[in-house]
């Protein structure tokens, strides 16, 4: 159901949606479905809570942190429960819902639970007789919407920083993901604290955005290969290659271009696909029906424009939206493989000379959100990385998460930074508030 | 310090388009008049940037932020070393960039030479000594890995500035944008073009690489509009009305998603209780309205007063009202200045006139002052209800609106009743009120027994829909810094 002041309720328009398992192709269950009615009440909850005076605003700062800690002991407490949910409505293999989603979801409110009494303002030497100060006061109402690739995750990092900093949140869960995103909101309420919904209107209200991303993942040639073959495999396939950051343009240096496509498409070959609650699965299906015909729509654009196909390029079996991990090569920058974010099991390697040339071509893109560079040379690493637009760069290794390292995107890619002292800015207001005084002393 | 003599007449030699550091005409040859707003005549014609010109200048600046460009590979602090030249030209032509922005804008020539130009030099100063120490972090990540993070430059920043104080909101934009690397393509304000201009000339001096700064002359809904669509800018920040606040917005998001900071409009609330020094308070609540025409984006244009101290507050600011010195701002002794231009002339009268209508109490001013120029009387309203158009819009003008209040409870929840939220002042001797107040007004500066009081180092924006953004201080640079996260996997390293 819909989950407004800590209580359950139907839709006011009583409609419903399913959600859908994407290895059946079936119905899990139907969800009530939220539209402007409900978030209007929704909204006018959420300022309750926030009104001057209220528990929420006159509460310890440490306090928010105590509550974060306990949310985090009770997904915890449920891990299992919610790695299974979440396989289930999105289809990820459930040992890794289970030790790379759920791990980074306790770590995210863990991480935001430590900042919540530590949102500093700054005391400043500002001109003439006075005595200034900044508070970081919360936003207020936060509009949160989550996409479905990372139900549990995503919502982690929207939460966790929006909380930490005093926040009040109306959140939107993906049609796609709804179950964890619910479940969760029963444990918030389990912990006692806060109201929880959907979306948003226009009255200039601040915005961050984290959006797609093609990202250029570049091999020089005194790499470790094998390492880097498999990063690459990793950068590129893990999550149903379901990821806005997935390693979706690998460059390799050319003297080892084809020793380093022959390893990756054996790899590929290799790549275990299957129910995601069989053990030793590593993919499971895409999320839903619109994403499997899309990217399969983007493989045959593939093998329109030229581009060499060497190993997958179909459904994979002939239930669920399963795909067979697919590898392209000689893959030339303009194909649409090379400049459209695929978000499917499908890899793209192309070919380069020098690193002033592919420091260019990585460049050459609207998106902004990752890059990698494999090298053991000092010189290349950081030119590289000083080189790329984007908002994070990988040495040596790939989706590198952790709760204190910034992310997000340069140019389209997004704006704004999730996750580290970074994530707070996009939850405070600056305040400055400027006391004159009849003298002073530095 | 004494003042020099204002330059009546000054020569205007800058009036054309400045991309990499060469003056052009327009690409469609037109131009506009700007206006002298004391006597309503042009004093000359610019060339008119539209979408061509901007087409051009965009173009111009990603040249000029090219990896291995002269402006990217110069150091850091020699940045802060071209911005302290910036600072000591505009110093060295104090009086002529003075007198420009009194023969543009109106305002007095002792507030353009002492307060405007004073706090430009001390903004660029300000920001040259942070080129310097625009630092990232090292982040104790989890896992085997060395991890750190670059405030790298956004890239090309679009700024809209206005007419209010043209020098110091282009010193506001270029101090922090040029501080931290990136390039800019500006758009003065189409009312006050010339100090704008001339200072493009000073930039070209003081020896920034060409196509660093260009600065494009024209209108909002073509050069404007042009910035904020254009799909190579990759920022855009806006200082100006809300109702164009809304549609750079809606530009952005239309085009390619750019970065956006916005400095909006406000109805600040000015709050004196009645412990405050009366006199003080009476004077400080005329200066925070009264300042520049009323044209401030953060003037104190709702004075609440408690209601034991409400009547003599009253007529001891309708007293200083009628005080206030009217007339040409070339002239020494003159407090105010002609409104910028005839539409700003004609809104503000329309405002006035509602508030006749509405039932406010008009006890001075009222009318037009003079025959000649955008003269308005001071004015104040007394007795205004929370519901007036006086009470709830922008008037932008000199009119004074006081209401009265009983508790603090009362007047926070009066003072918050606002889609603004950029100023608010408190006059109190008590450190209750005075920290209860602030902490509890939702408004991005709150002076407390003071008005006005701006400075390089404090930020400076609005809550709610007077904007998104601090500018000014430390918090300046993030609306002109790009976070990137290099992480670095140390392996075979066992005690790391």
């Amino acid at each position: 159901q819909i989950f407004i002041n800590n209580e359950w309720r139907n839709s006011v328009s009583g409609k419903t949606f399913p959600t859908i398992n994407p290895c059946t192709e079936e119905k899990i269950c139907d969800i009530q479905e939220g539209d402007k009615a409900d978030v209007d009440i929704a909204v006018k909850a959420a300022q309750e809570a926030f009104k001057l005076g209220s528990p929420w605003r006159t509460m310890d700062a440490s306090q928010r942190g105590v509550l974060l800690n306990k949310l985090a002991d009770l997904i915890s407490r449920d891990r299992h429960i919610l790695a299974s949910l979440e396989t289930l409505d999105n289809g990820k293999p459930y040992n890794v819902s289970y030790n790379v989603d759920l791990e980074l979801v306790i770590r995210c409110y863990r991480y935001y639970a430590g900042f919540s009494d530590k949102i500093h303002g700054k005391v400043i030497p500002a001109d003439g007789n006075q005595h200034a100060y900044t508070r970081h006061e919360p936003v207020g109402v936060c509009g949160q919407i989550i996409p479905w690739n990372f139900p549990l995750l995503m919502q982690a990092w929207k939460l966790g920083p929006a909380l930490s900093t005093g926040n009040v949140v109306v959140m939107k869960p993906a049609e796609q993901t709804p179950l964890t995103a619910l479940y969760v909101a029963s444990l918030i309420k389990e912990v006692g604290h806060l109201i929880m919904q959907a979306a948003g209107k226009s009255n200039l209200k601040r915005i961050s955005l984290e959006l797609g991303g093609k990202s250029p993942n570049i091999i020089f040639e005194d790499a470790d290969l094998d390492y880097a073959v498999e990063m690459a495999h990793f950068g590129l396939f893990f999550n149903m290659g379901q990821c806005c950051c997935a390693g979706s343009r690998v460059f390799v240096q050319e003297s080892i271009y084809d020793e380093f496509v022959k390893k990756s498409v054996a790899r590929a070959k290799k790549r275990t696909v299957g129910s995601p609650f069989e053990s030793g699965v590593e993919q499971g299906p895409q999320v839903d029906s619109e994403q499997f015909h899309k990217i399969q729509e983007l493989i045959q654009s593939g093998k329109d424009e030229g581009a060499e196909l060497l190993c997958g390029g179909e459904r994979y079996g002939t239930k669920g939206y399963y795909i067979q991990p697919t590898v392209f090569a000689n893959v030339k920058d303009h194909m649409r493989i090379a400049t459209e974010e695929i978000f499917g099991p499908v890899q793209q390697i192309m070919k380069f000379k020098t690193m002033e040339e592919v420091i260019e071509r990585a460049n050459n893109t609207t998106y902004g959100l990752a890059a990698a560079v494999f090298t053991k040379d000092l010189n290349t690493a950081i030119t590289v990385s000083n080189s790329i637009r984007a908002g994070t760069i990988w040495v040596n290794t790939f989706n590198s998460f952790t709760s204190m390292t910034p992310f997000g995107g340069y140019k389209m890619s997004g704006q704004g930074r999730e996750l580290g002292e970074y994530g707070l800015a996009n939850y405070t207001e600056v305040k400055c508030v400027i006391i004159k005084t009849p003298s002073k002393n530095s």
